[in-house]
């Protein structure tokens, strides 16, 4: 069975070793960008690693549509539920975004 | 244009601005940052009239390819011409430019000020703290007393009373033209208009005074930066773009920018303005902040994930996007 998480490995060990072994030999002018490099990496490692979680688009779109026009207001059944759903979601993205985040 | 060609065409105009009898620009370089500006650092040599000697100084201009809307630099010199003369600590803008004919764009030249401005160093510094807060908040109150009508600042429009509403429906414009739909910020952008306040007073707003567009030298602010997107607006808007939890590089327990506390730059504010900060206004304006930067976020992302521009620093702002929904999240539950 092919590991799902073989990717991810790859990725964090080229990762650690650019980190330990190359940072230092990157001229002062290019850290900043190397750095950007190693934080791109990581987020694709925990991307590979939680899957695509897409969620679908076409009920972001309704959902979207329908607390511009006020149908999901305070005074509203669904407003709780869609706190929730939207909480959930947003911390799910923030997991592959920056998962430090949630611990400040 | 490269250095050489700017070099020749700009001698023989700051000759002229200057009232020089020769000029020598004798080092250029051209500084980082700028998405929307090319900035270069100057040493000039002014041979005679009233910039005798060496003088440093910034050249601005417009960037080949400036995709982000933003005010002309005629405008933002007329900008920081009122706020210098306002008593605003910024480099003195010195000469404008709209004539294409001199550098094949628009441009202006200011004194360079000396300093730092990266935001993750200054929170990193411990010698900052209050005092430093103290004068940003004075800072800011003078940017304030520039009050609309103004007549060289008539390229700005003056919004309505409720001055959110214009922001809120500009961002919806924004996210209609992004081809993903993103409901957390429809969200907390429901909760803003259901919450708008009414703004009692109309004033100039910076609309990006934050740690990183700000110099610091030895302790002292050398110049507050970065004009592009100010506007007439509500005063506690800048202080909530300020304290947002989003631009404190990391240092979260240090409300005001990273650098300390609220109560000093509110004093400091306060004290300059005779006006009273309201906090429930602040945290309107910090929920307002975190759905901006989320959006302004985003459409630097799409740069790269929609039109293939091949700028990781764009395409990782939009890595910041889930944090500042998160926040919007916290900062919107409840009833209201």
């Amino acid at each position: 069975m092919k590991d799902k998480s073989d990717g991810s490995d790859l990725l964090r060990l080229a990762r650690r070793i650019m980190q330990q072994q190359l940072l230092e030999h990157i001229p002062a002018e290019k850290k900043y960008t190397a750095r950007m490099v190693a934080g791109a990496m990581a987020i694709v490692a925990r991307q590979i690693d939680r899957g695509d979680e897409n969620e679908n688009d076409e009920e972001s779109r309704q959902l979207s549509a329908d607390i511009r026009a006020g149908r999901v207001g305070p005074q509203l059944p669904d407003y709780d539920t869609v706190y929730e759903t939207l909480c959930d979601q947003a911390r799910l993205k923030v997991l592959i975004s920056n998962p430090g985040y949630l611990d400040q | 244009m490269t250095p050489e060609e700017i070099q020749s065409r700009l001698e023989p105009w700051l000759v002229e601005a200057a009232n020089a009898d020769t000029v020598s620009i004798i080092n250029m370089e051209k500084l980082s940052g700028g998405a929307i500006q090319e900035n270069w650092a100057l040493s000039v040599a002014f041979s005679s009239g009233p910039m005798a000697g060496m003088q440093k100084l910034v050249l601005r201009t417009d960037a080949p390819s400036s995709i982000l809307a933003s005010m002309s630099r005629a405008q933002e010199f007329v900008l920081l011409k009122l706020a210098f003369d306002a008593g605003v600590t910024v480099p003195e803008p010195l000469w404008s430019c709209t004539d294409v004919d001199v550098l094949g764009r628009s441009f202006f030249v200011m004194r360079r000020v000396p300093g730092v401005a990266e935001g993750h160093k200054l929170v990193k510094d411990p010698s900052l703290g209050g005092d430093l807060l103290m004068r940003l908040g004075k800072e800011l109150a003078r940017i304030h007393t520039i009050v609309p009508p103004s007549e060289p600042l008539s390229f700005l429009s003056v919004p309505a009373d409720v001055t959110a509403m214009r922001d809120i429906e500009q961002y919806r414009t924004w996210l209609d033209e992004l081809s993903a739909p993103h409901p957390v910020l429809e969200w907390g952008l429901s909760w803003l208009e259901r919450n708008a306040p009414r703004s009692d007073e109309i004033v100039l707003t910076h609309r990006d005074f934050r740690t990183g567009n700000f110099m610091v030298d030895a302790g002292e602010i050398s110049g507050i930066l970065d004009w592009e997107f100010a506007a007439w607006g509500d005063p506690m808007a800048d202080i909530g773009w300020f304290c947002a939890r989003c631009w404190r590089f990391g240092v979260i327990a240090k409300e005001a920018g990273g650098i300390g506390d609220r109560a000093d730059f509110y004093r400091g504010y306060e004290s300059q303005s005779g006006r009273t900060i309201d906090g429930e206004a602040v945290y309107y304006w910090e929920v307002m902040a975190h759905v901006r930067w989320a959006i302004i976020a985003i459409q630097q992302g799409d740069r790269f994930i929609n039109h293939g521009e091949e700028n990781l620093e764009a395409a990782l702002t939009a890595h910041v996007v889930p944090e500042l929904e998160l926040e919007v999240m916290r900062m919107t539950g409840g009833k209201s």
